[in-house]
């Protein structure tokens, strides 16, 4: 009994030194987009009590080529044992840009700066991390004066346990355009809530459930009109973490159920909704460890959905249009691993095709997306 | 060895599941709480990408570029026919060109749609929508537009 019980404890030891230094969006991206199923340092945006799982590591997000408004820089720094704070630079803002845009056509209020702390109580974990956007642009055209402006601030709090980890966000987003007397705003709050749970039912396999929720509400005012929208998004799933051997990880995932429904009502006017909803998503992901420096991945999802547009005009008979539609998608990724710092890349399979510019003459690039993870006093950088 | 087997057998095994169930359109291949490339869903709030996202609300279906003739009146008093394309962007802005015996003249701005209404710069125009015909109501004047582009 004592030695299965040792072995069980090494065997658990071994999976927990083999991958968790193994993070980043490139890595869950390249594996199916699992990352709310697995643990990850991209996680710490959602359930931000896990940021003391990261400590001491500088991360840098290359999401397109080339392309640095896309880029996103941080840092984790450990400043006691029990605590960790840090920033990242250019995180991306998921906001409604086409209404923004309508508001404000010269400003952008799609990227953020955050700051992050996080500690420790008892057993839980916890971490907050604040987010904060702001553009600004005043034109003077001589017979009216054009002013712009656009914020965003975002707070989210999370807690963690071994098994457990929970996330809650709110945030503020605000727009205003204003030409000579005339003037038109946009702006409301999001609330986010997200929660996952562990189960360890083998040495080798963990469960993992998950819900996800957020509700969004914004009011866009020009003169006398007025335009409500509102988002509600709902998710919930399951996933299974299969650790094959020490160095081969199969992650399964069902998305059950997954609501995502914006709307807009016109004050005494038009109405229109549109909802898909996820029955089911299937993802996968594979990580194999091929040599201590050289990692794998393989990622496939399979999502079937409906989506339905329905109308409510001021005037007229109501609408109501819906399709059926299933998408397959399949990505492959690359790891590399020398001393310290890890090179994640979502490698671009097109190239193998084609085969190299000598012989195909088609300038492949050979990763579409690209994560750089630096860890501090870790041996053997 | 026996791990090895199960692993590979459930691969392969949840391959052909997916390959049976065949495989449809592209429109929108993420779910909410997975499949983007950013490693979560549509509701990231990490990243909120133009390919993970849908165009949603009205100005989506606004979006391309439509094409239409309207006479217009020549500063000799007679009317003359031009050709009207107008190029409507995800981002709120607008390019409109005007071309009439052989010369054309653009301009550029932002727009709103609220409800049955499109403003343009300040312009305000009732509007009917129906797949790739829009139809603008300037002022007693009818402008039909076909989409040509999305």
């Amino acid at each position: 009994m004592k030695k299965t019980f040792k072995a069980t404890c090494l065997f658990i030891l071994c999976l927990v030194m083999a991958m968790p230094v193994l993070a980043t969006e490139t890595r869950v991206g390249s594996m199916g987009g699992i990352g709310y199923y697995i643990r990850d340092n991209s996680n710490i945006f959602y359930f931000p009590g896990t940021l003391m799982q990261y400590k001491n590591q500088a991360v840098a997000e290359l999401r397109a080529k080339n392309n640095d408004d896309l880029y996103t820089i941080g840092f984790h720094m450990s400043s006691s044992s029990s605590s960790v704070f840090g920033a990242y630079l250019n995180r991306p803002l998921n906001l409604p840009q086409d209404i923004l845009g309508s508001v404000t056509p010269s400003l952008s209020l799609d990227r953020c700066a955050s700051v992050f702390y996080g500690g420790q109580l008892s057993s839980i974990n916890y971490g907050i991390i604040f987010s904060i956007a702001m553009d600004k642009e005043e034109e003077d055209t001589g017979s009216n004066d054009v002013k712009e402006s656009a914020s965003y601030f975002g707070l989210t709090a999370g807690a963690s346990t071994d098994d457990a980890d929970l996330g809650l966000t709110i945030e503020f987003p605000s727009a205003s355009y204003e030409m000579g007397s005339s003037d038109k705003t946009w702006g409301g709050l999001g609330l986010g809530l997200n929660g996952r749970y562990f189960s360890q039912q083998t040495a080798e396999m963990e469960v993992v459930l998950l819900g996800t929720f957020y509700y969004g509400f914004a009011k866009q005012e020009q003169g006398s009109s007025e335009i409500d929208y509102t988002r509600l998004q709902l998710g919930l799933g399951a996933g299974i973490n299969y650790q094959a051997t020490k160095n081969n990880m199969l992650v399964l995932a069902l998305e059950a159920f997954g609501l995502d429904m914006d709307k807009s009502a016109v004050e005494d006017g038009d109405e229109t909704t549109e909802t898909t909803t996820t029955l089911p998503g299937i993802y996968i992901g594979v990580e194999s460890k091929i040599k201590p420096w050289f990692i794998a991945r393989l990622g496939a999802r399979q999502v079937y959905e409906s989506y339905k547009e329905a109308t409510d005009p001021e005037y007229g008979d109501d609408t109501e249009d819906t399709d059926f539609r299933s998408s397959f998608g399949v990505t492959f990724g690359l790891g590399i691993v020398m001393g310290g710092l890890e090179l994640d890349a979502l490698f671009n399979e097109g190239i193998l095709f084609d085969g190299p510019n000598v012989i195909s003459g088609q300038t492949n690039t050979l990763a579409n997306r690209i994560s750089l993870t630096y860890h501090f006093g870790r041996k053997g950088e | 060895m026996r791990s090895y087997r199960i692993f590979f057998s459930v691969i392969v095994c949840l391959g052909l599941i997916m390959m049976s169930c065949g495989v449809g359109g592209s429109d929108n291949p993420v779910g909410v709480t997975g499949g983007a490339m950013d490693g979560y869903g549509v509701n990231s709030i990490v990243e909120g990408s133009a390919q993970d996202s849908d165009a949603s609300g009205q100005t989506g279906d606004f979006v391309g570029t439509w094409v239409g003739s309207m006479d217009i009146m020549t500063p000799y008093g007679f009317p003359i026919e031009a050709t009207i394309t107008l190029t409507i962007n995800a981002d709120g802005t607008y390019e409109m060109t005007y071309e009439a015996l052989g010369a054309s003249e653009t301009e550029t701005g932002t727009y709103l749609i609220t409800g049955d209404q499109l403003f343009i710069d300040g312009e305000l125009a009732n509007y009917t929508l129906t797949g790739n015909t829009l139809i603008l109501y300037l002022e007693g004047e009818t402008l039909e537009l076909t989409r040509v582009n999305v």
